[in-house]
């Protein structure tokens, strides 16, 4: 690799950009696979619904990330442009970094979705990849003579319309090598095309204004030239000069623009939207999977902790706090309630309920974790119907060398027979809902709306507790200390509080290969520890939500009177693309 | 009661490191006052206590009365603001803005702001984005005026600008807003626009107020002599003059500055060399600004 391709790599913000995609992007990965608990892994399983999803959020948050974060559209920087370096080797090296930069987000999210689970979803993602490529050739073909793409109205809208096309390619086509070397090849013959009409130097504007710089085919996707069309302009009288926005529409928009128009809220409000969905619906269905609500509150306090600098342009303007909070709460407010509907709709439709029946992979007898027992490693533990049928039920390691281990009571296996099953799951509804039970294995004795007490009130007291961490959290992430090391803290306050969830997922990830954890382990412990404690202050599920109602209402007002008096950072915002922006 | 006060601000960013140290200056009705000082001298974050975007960590400002750390609300309702890094939404059009600040200053005046824009020469439906630095810097000053504040901050406002778009931008200010009555508070590196606004100049150096009086006082106080190098003249001699602060060569001849008026400068000169080959010349607030603040650690 040359030295100037060295160069012009190390300052390239595709390049920079990725350092946070990679991990992000991987993080998502890891996060549908192990926090959603087997609902959301279903979304990268081709051959369900969840799969237009899948890959809807993978195509569109990479494209978006890298259209509009990494100056997609420039073929270099104004300042390489004027360096004696050729116009071909500029635009190779920056179309090396935008697709590092494109190929290795989707690779690491590929990985951490599919590693050890099935080697299908591999291909899914050298599809995707392939697809994704094929769309970044295209959007550098126009107009190869100049620096940058010249993005017009009809440039976005073709852009929207092969996107749209390439997600039509990827939910009718099987991933199969076929399927990926397709675009992948015409990736490739386009850029082949698009690297020989460049020219030895990039134009900074077309030739001949009001055209293109002789690329025909691309024509019809030619800019209007403003200063051709605009002419000698006349400023406009006065009278003439009325808005079509109302003061409050422009008030809005300027605040929806400044505060919520942003990149990272938009893919935060998405992720949000998951995290929110996959916690109720898995509530609802009995298995909580308890980690998202331990990042959720860290994206909250991430988004909180950036807002000062966001309001940095506003500031000088008396526009009151109050409203500005509300835009800056509702932009991460708005999509956990999307999350919370949706995932209500989908119950509404499948009526999950606490003690299921899974056939689907083997057969399992799910109840909620607040029923597994905590036992002694090395006894063996067995479930022994009335009719003398037994069946040794597996143990889970918490951690290895530690001598107790986790037990579901109410398991079945494979050799079970359907009468020892029923008998598993009366006992299991008896025990969940505290109704009596005949076992009838297709008629379970389980009346419209019933609840758990159990499970209410542990589930009621997590709210609880995650209320009000989230608001101390919140408080505390806005607060602007004086002292270098206070003020270090708050930064540090996430990242601190992420080592344990990454420590976790590590756990999940190599724990059940080296016997130092197990999945059931990790899930169960924590929600059989809360569900004790709840158990022990004897109130109900339906106090807790009232108090955690409460204590969310009382601390939006609190955050928000925090949130009036943090001092805004007047330092205008740079992307990492700043200098690709013109 | 004076518009504007600072009673010994104090202000850091890091703990140990004041960039205010117990700023103290008061600003009367119509005083148009010139904020000098070097780079980090702490403007920019004056200026922003002012307008309540900042608070003191010691002492307190005061606006109209106002204390603008308690209620910045009703402080920006009566300042103007205009600053180099100021930035318009790029998304929204020229009348836009305007009916955005239209709705937000109860007191607009929507007569000034017809005015203005026809003078400025604006397209109205012209996205911000579109307009050039100039341009987009004279909207902003239209929406820092034509609210008709009693109190004008403006940061660095011609910063950037090429000098004719310099020039209209600050006359327009001045015009504007002298007749109104308009007290003015204005950062600048530009010395000749200092001196052509500005009444009285308050320079900023190690997070104090190093030099508080009015322009053609302090002209007054500080005096150049220019001294032939023939005659065995040296830097050493001239350091030696009484009042002499800086001393440096330039072509053929040194120059030392004196704190002192001309006629004294030049007796004392005189004096002190007994030479009568001297000449001494009130100093430009450039070289007054360079020789205080420039040799200072």
């Amino acid at each position: 690799m040359s030295r100037t391709g060295l160069f012009l790599l190390r300052k390239d913000p595709a390049l920079k950009g990725m350092l946070a995609s990679v991990p992000i992007m991987t993080l998502i990965g890891l996060a549908i696979r192990f926090s959603g608990g087997e609902r959301l892994l279903e979304l990268s399983d081709p051959g369900r619904s969840g799969f237009a999803v899948f890959l809807f959020v993978v195509v569109w948050c990479v494209m978006l990330f890298h259209t509009v974060g990494t100056g997609f559209w420039s073929r270099c920087s104004r300042i390489a442009m004027v360096l004696p370096i050729p116009a071909r080797e500029l635009w190779a090296w920056r179309l090396v970094a935008v697709t590092a930069a494109v190929v290795l987000p989707v690779t690491g999210m590929t990985l951490a979705l599919g590693a050890g689970i099935d080697p299908s979803i591999f291909m899914l993602g050298g599809k995707v990849l392939a697809v994704l490529l094929l769309l970044l050739a295209i959007g550098q073909n126009p107009f190869p003579k100049l620096f940058r793409i010249q993005v017009s109205a009809v440039y976005v809208v073709f852009l929207v319309f092969a996107s749209f096309l390439a997600l039509i390619y990827l939910l009718l086509t099987p991933a199969t090598v076929v399927t990926i070397l397709i675009p992948a090849a015409l990736a490739l013959l386009i850029s082949i095309q698009t690297f020989l009409a460049v020219p030895r130097g990039f134009l900074l504007v077309p030739d001949r204004p009001g055209y293109p710089d002789g690329s025909p085919w691309w024509k019809w996707l030619d800019p209007p030239d403003l200063a051709e069309d605009a002419g000698p302009v006349e400023p406009e009288a006065a009278p003439e000069t009325a808005p079509q926005l109302t003061f409050r529409q422009v008030l809005h928009w300027t605040l929806f623009r400044t505060l919520v128009n942003r990149l990272n809220i938009w893919l935060i409000g998405l992720v949000m939207i998951f995290i929110s969905w996959a916690i109720l619906y898995e509530f609802l269905g009995g298995q909580g999977a308890w980690m998202p609500l331990c990042y959720t509150p860290l994206w909250l306090m991430a988004h909180f902790q950036q807002s000062p600098q966001w309001i940095g342009s506003l500031a000088h303007l008396p526009i009151r706090r109050r409203l500005i909070f509300r835009y800056v709460a509702g932009s991460m407010l708005l999509p956990m309630l999307v999350g919370v509907l949706l995932s209500f709709l989908v119950a509404v439709g499948e009526k999950p309920v606490l003690v299921n029946l899974d056939r689907k992979d083997g057969i399992d007898l799910e109840v909620p974790f607040e029923f597994w027992e905590i036992g002694e490693a090395g006894n063996i533990y067995e479930a022994v119907a009335p009719w003398g049928e037994r069946l040794q039920l597996p143990a889970y390691t918490i951690i290895g060398g530690y001598r107790q281990v986790v037990v579901n009571p109410f398991g079945v296996g494979e050799d079970s027979s359907e009468r020892f099953i029923a008998w598993q799951q009366a006992r299991a509804i008896q025990a969940v809902y505290g109704l009596s039970q005949t076992p009838d294995l297709d008629n379970p004795q389980v009346p419209p709306g019933a609840r758990s007490r159990t499970h209410h009130r542990t589930w009621g007291l997590i709210l609880f507790l995650l209320s009000i961490g989230l608001v101390a959290g919140l408080r505390f992430s806005l607060l602007q200390f004086r002292r270098t090391w206070a003020r270090f803290l708050v930064k540090g306050m996430i990242p601190i509080l992420a080592i344990p969830i990454v420590l976790i997922i590590l756990a999940i990830l190599i724990g059940p290969a080296t016997g130092l954890t197990s999945r059931e382990g990790i899930d169960v412990v924590p929600v059989l520890f809360l569900s004790r404690l709840a158990g022990s202050l004897e109130i109900s599920g339906g106090v807790y939500l009232l108090a955690s109602l409460l204590v969310l209402i009382a601390g939006y007002f609190l955050v928000g009177r925090t949130f009036g008096k943090v001092e805004p950072d007047p330092t205008p915002i740079k992307s990492i693309a700043h200098d690709y922006r013109f | 009661m004076s518009v504007l006060s600072f009673e010994r601000i104090v202000r850091y960013f890091r703990h140990g490191h004041n960039v205010l140290d117990g700023v103290d200056f008061e600003v009367d009705a119509g005083e148009v006052i010139g904020l000098l000082g070097r780079n980090g001298a702490g403007k920019t974050t004056l200026i922003q206590i002012a307008l309540g975007v900042l608070h003191p960590q010691g002492g307190a400002a005061s606006v109209f009365g106002i204390n603008p750390a308690t209620d910045p609300m009703a402080v920006k309702l009566q300042v103007g603001y205009v600053s180099e890094d100021q930035i318009l939404p790029e998304f929204l059009e020229v009348n836009e803005v305007l009916a955005l600040h239209r709705g937000l200053f109860p007191d607009w005046d929507v007569e000034l702001e017809k005015d203005l824009l026809s003078r400025f020469n604006i397209r109205a439906g012209a996205k911000i984005k579109e307009l050039s630095k100039g341009e987009a810097r004279q909207v902003a000053l239209l929406c820092a005026v034509a609210h008709r504040p009693k109190l004008l901050l403006l940061d660095e406002p011609a910063g950037g600008l090429d000098p004719a778009v310099r020039r209209e931008f600050l006359e327009t200010s001045i015009q504007l807003l002298n007749d109104a009555g308009t007290t003015i508070l204005f950062s600048s590196h530009h010395m000749t626009d200092v001196e052509r606004m500005a009444g009285r100049i308050v320079m900023l150096h190690s997070g104090k107020v190093l030099v508080d009086d009015a322009l053609d006082n302090l002209q007054e106080r500080f005096s150049m002599v220019l001294l032939p190098l023939d005659g065995g003249m040296t830097e050493e001699r001239a350091r030696s003059l009484p009042g002499c602060i800086a001393v440096r060569r330039r072509n053929g001849s040194i120059h030392a500055i004196l704190r002192m008026s001309r006629e004294e400068g030049l007796q004392a000169a005189r004096k002190a060399i007994g030479v009568e080959n001297i000449r001494c010349e009130t100093i430009p607030l450039e070289e007054m600004f360079i020789e205080l603040l420039g040799g200072q650690p």
